[in-house]
């Protein structure tokens, strides 16, 4: 990989992130209305609002105040809860990675899953194997991962009672406990980004199956195996690669409410929970945690590409 | 340099025998190859010759085994070393491929992975014909490399396909085709992707490399030209059949078959005083549902009566000679100077 | 494009079938109040959680309201929430897609990096921002849903665009002279139609499942309004006892969804009938 790549993604990472930085802020600031006001409710009497909005630097400029926040952000002051009178970056610190490991179960899971079954659809094209494959994934698809999550619980937790349904272990607590409680979640946020990894590469295996180079291969007799798992995989994850890294933004999107579902401790039912009491600082805080995930995670996909397809950041 | 007899008494290397291989489609089938022979010496570089579209490539990859779905051989033998390969399991002839017999590609842009290095290709097939250790197998692929001519090969071995050339490209695949010894090699238009400097280069190293190793190649190509300058004899191939069989200096001074002719007389490089460059009219007919009568005939400008009533068998002409036309003997076809393929 | 379509519809039984779900859902959002055995809001503390049966077709919720006829006005309610994003952010989306791609300069420069940076946002966690600006209820819903999804159909509008601009006849008016704006109206637009309503399709189905995840969450459609995020979410307190009152509403939603993707197929293969069908 070479440097001037990296340095590039990396730019633009900073950018991107420095653009949501402006709509994060603008959102909350410039909309019309009183975000005092709203965070107090009808019951707020005009002294009270008055005093929240100097507390929040309201009645500053707009610039000033996007200045004072993004600044005291850059250090990692995202300002104080509302509604839970607490650092919103010790919060968010409390909550993020119980968060990032139910994305990263659901990400494996989607991945493991989706691999083997675009490979069967792929090389049995057109049987009732690939069309029902492909059938199941469009449900996975257009299943909502809540509905999915209390499905799950009913299968497995009521009806089976396989395993526990509701609340979070911290794997410090118990690994075996902490693994049998994420499970139905990872299941439940994985299943509709699998179907769209699924189909995305059971379509480019189809293509790559037919380039040039996997008929070199043949020509030279290699093993079908070798075939499928070394000439055309590798190509046919670079597409995939691009879904898996796009839709990473659906999967967080999962998450926030699958969380409520099962009752998981993790960001999304803190951002949830901002939203419903409008507690601003805390909103604010959780959007930009969100965005710095997602720009990490796009960068490592960026990165990857790189390490997967030779060409990638060459002339 | 050209010793090799045209015929010898000896068992060919390879010996097809009215192979079809036919597509099916949703109009029916595809006659792609409709019954043709042919037969390669062990040693012997010979020519396939027709327009694209004629049936060259897939009769190429019917006898590598390597035909893309649906196309399947229908009818036919093709004994490789006396042994019908049509009998043989997918296993065995895949253990074939990249051995015994290899074949090379027009387009060396694609045939190459994108994503793995050039000595990682070349190691895969060496790897899977031999029980070299890990180490003899990266030194032999920097020998191989060395052998085609490629002047730094532990830096192409590192190197990726899109920072080759394309003759640099092509040099890999034939290191690929001949790195297990083969006795045949198919070579399916291994310059019309090239720049024509390159060209002669690459059909240099072919010549020198066949006839350093004894291998016997089947030369498929468009141009004629190429054929005479590297092989004795040639096949020619229409829409699906071998319409003329013969030397390559015989058919060039006296064709026997009109399309022969024909192309002969599309030959720039053959071209002596400065008329207008003649093309074939009309195109190579769908193969679906062949009408009665010669398959040329449409586009014949000697075509009688007979031509649509009967289709012409291959006629022995005597000297190995084949050719399958109604007036084969009658008609005096124009032909070109014989001098060419002597300055190879 | 419509021949081809209706083409596409007699070739593929599961298309058909979809496209009728499809008009059966509208029809049961406009008729809903006809449609509907009882008042939607109508709570029976005698006969709370009570499980499916004659007078209740699909049983009722913990107020003894009907699920039935919850789930038609909640279809009504998520309909309503889908069309207007769809309407609206292929609106944004065709302006914006088309003045980008088509004017380029600064104008393209500034469109598409803004698309890149609301794009940075995971789309839930942006419509749940404007969420907590605007309060939650139905018309947030479609703001919020309509600026996390315009992003998307200002990038297809405009590649199609760049592709279109090229196109012979498009330079061939270009140089006899007809205005700017006539062109993109009278030659862009068309051909960027059928990518929209591809698009469209799409949007619709996710639009409906970001509105039934938000309701879910309480920042949806408001109670006591229906909506199948919010019977959802009823049903999930009462997942061991009254099962039935999430499954009923994930059904349809499943339904809902799948038959949109499938006729977001059916119209990708209609518009581009030669494409390399895998």
């Amino acid at each position: 990989m070479n440097l001037r790549y990296f340095v590039e993604r990396l730019g633009w990472a900073a950018f991107v992130l420095f653009g949501s930085t402006i709509v994060i802020f603008a959102i909350l600031h410039v909309i019309p209305g009183d975000p005092a006001r709203a965070m107090l409710g009808p019951e707020g009497t005009p002294e009270a609002v008055a005093k929240l909005r100097e507390q929040l630097g309201l009645d500053d400029p707009l610039v000033h105040q996007y200045l004072l926040w993004l600044g005291r952000a850059i250090q990692g002051d995202l300002g104080r809860s509302i509604l839970l009178s607490q650092s919103v970056a010790s919060l968010l610190g409390e909550r993020l990675p119980i968060t990032l490991l139910l994305g990263l179960y659901a990400l494996s899971f989607a991945v493991l899953i989706a691999i083997p079954v675009s490979v069967i659809s792929a090389t049995r094209r057109g049987t009732a194997i690939d069309y029902g494959g492909r059938f199941v994934a469009l449900i996975g698809l257009a299943m909502p991962s809540f509905w999915l999550g209390l499905m799950l619980v009913l299968l497995f937790g009521v009806v089976l009672q396989w395993l526990p349904v509701f609340g979070y272990v911290s794997p410090r607590q118990s690994a075996v406990d902490h693994v049998r409680h994420m499970i139905l979640p990872a299941a439940a946020l994985g299943s509709a980004y699998a179907a769209m990894i699924m189909e995305t590469t059971r379509n480019s295996l189809i293509e790559v199956l037919h380039q040039d180079y996997v008929r070199t291969a043949r020509a030279g007799g290699l093993t079908e195996t070798l075939l499928l798992y070394k000439y055309a995989m590798r190509n046919a994850l670079i597409p995939t690669i691009t879904v898996i890294g796009i839709q990473i933004g659906y999967l967080m999107s999962g998450a926030l409410v699958v969380e409520s579902v099962f009752a998981i401790p993790g960001m999304g039912r803190l951002l949830v929970n901002a939203v419903l009491s409008r507690d601003y600082p805390l909103v604010q805080g959780a959007m930009l945690v969100t965005v710095l995930v997602f720009s990490i995670a796009n960068l490592c996909v960026d990165l990857l590409y790189a390490v997967i397809d030779p060409r990638v950041g060459k002339a | 340099m050209l010793s090799t007899p045209i015929s010898t008494a000896s068992e060919p290397l390879l010996d097809v025998r009215g192979l079809k291989t036919w597509i099916p489609t949703r109009r029916g089938e595809v006659r792609a190859v409709d019954g043709i022979d042919l037969r390669v010496h062990a040693g012997e570089v010979i020519g396939l010759v027709g327009e694209s579209g004629c049936g060259k490539t897939l009769a190429a990859y019917s006898v590598l085994g390597l035909l893309p779905p649906p196309a399947r051989v229908i009818a036919g033998e093709i004994r490789f070393r006396g042994d019908d390969l049509c009998r043989r399991s997918a296993e065995e002839r895949r253990r074939l491929r990249g051995s015994a017999m290899a074949m090379i590609f027009q387009e060396p842009l694609s045939a190459l992975n994108p994503v793995f290095p050039i000595g990682s290709q070349v190691g895969d097939i060496l790897r899977r014909h031999s029980t070299l250790s890990a180490r003899q197998v990266k030194v032999r692929v920097l020998e191989l490399l060395d052998h085609v001519g490629i002047a730094s090969p532990g830096h192409v071995a590192r190197a990726y396909p899109f920072q080759l050339s394309g003759g640099m490209r092509q040099r890999v695949l034939i290191a690929m085709a001949i790195s297990c010894s083969p006795q045949l090699l198919i070579a399916d238009e291994p310059t019309t992707a090239l720049d024509a400097t390159v060209q002669a280069q690459i059909l240099d190293l072919l010549q020198r490399l066949v006839e350093q190793a004894g291998i016997a190649m089947i030369l498929i190509s468009h141009d004629l030209a190429v054929v005479a300058e590297m092989c004795r004899r040639v096949y020619v191939m229409y829409a699906g059949r071998i319409v003329e069989h013969s030397e390559v200096a015989a058919v060039f001074a006296r064709p026997r078959h009109p399309y022969t002719s024909a192309l002969l007389r599309c030959m720039p490089a053959l071209k002596q005083d400065d008329s207008p460059l003649e093309t074939i009219e009309g195109v190579v007919p769908a193969l679906t549902e062949p009408e009665p009568g010669c398959r040329f005939r449409p586009r014949c400008r000697y075509a009688v009566t007979l031509c649509s009533d009967q289709d012409p068998a291959a006629t022995e002409l005597g000297g190995g000679r084949l050719a399958a036309c109604h007036r084969a003997t009658e008609l005096g076809l124009p032909g070109t100077p014989t001098a060419v393929g002597a300055d190879a | 494009m419509l021949d081809s379509f209706f083409i596409e519809l007699r070739r593929s039984p599961v298309l058909a079938l979809a496209a009728a779900l499809i008009l059966a859902a509208i029809a049961i959002a406009v008729l809903a109040p006809v449609l509907a055995p009882k008042d939607p809001n109508l709570q029976n503390l005698r006969a709370t959680l009570a499980p499916p049966s004659a007078g209740f077709p699909l049983g009722t919720d913990e107020y003894g309201r009907d699920l039935l006829s919850r789930m038609i006005f909640g279809m009504r309610n998520s309909l309503i929430v889908g069309a207007a994003v769809v309407l609206l952010s292929g609106l944004i989306g065709a302006v914006l897609g088309i003045s980008a791609g088509y004017f380029g300069g600064w104008l393209d420069m500034v469109v598409m990096r803004l698309a890149d940076i609301m794009m940075a946002f995971p789309y839930l966690v942006l419509a749940l921002g404007l969420i907590a600006a605007l309060g939650a209820g139905i018309p947030s819903t479609i703001v919020a849903l309509t600026v996390a999804f315009a992003p998307i159909y200002v990038r297809i509008v405009r590649s199609k665009v760049l592709v279109v601009k090229e196109e012979a006849y498009v330079e061939a008016a270009r140089l006899i002279g007809v205005r700017p704006r006539t062109i993109a109206v009278r030659h862009v637009l068309p051909n960027v139609a059928g990518p929209m309503l591809v698009q469209g399709a799409l949007t619709f189905a996710f639009a409906v499942l970001a509105e039934a995840s938000l309701s879910f969450v309480g920042l949806g459609v408001p109670p006591p309004a229906a909506s199948f995020g919010n019977i959802i979410a009823a049903g999930r307190d009462h997942i061991i006892d009254a099962p039935w009152i999430a499954t009923s509403s994930g059904v349809a939603i499943v339904a809902l969804v799948l038959s949109l993707l499938i006729l977001a197929d059916g119209l990708r293969d209609a518009i581009d009938p030669y494409q390399h069908r895998l």
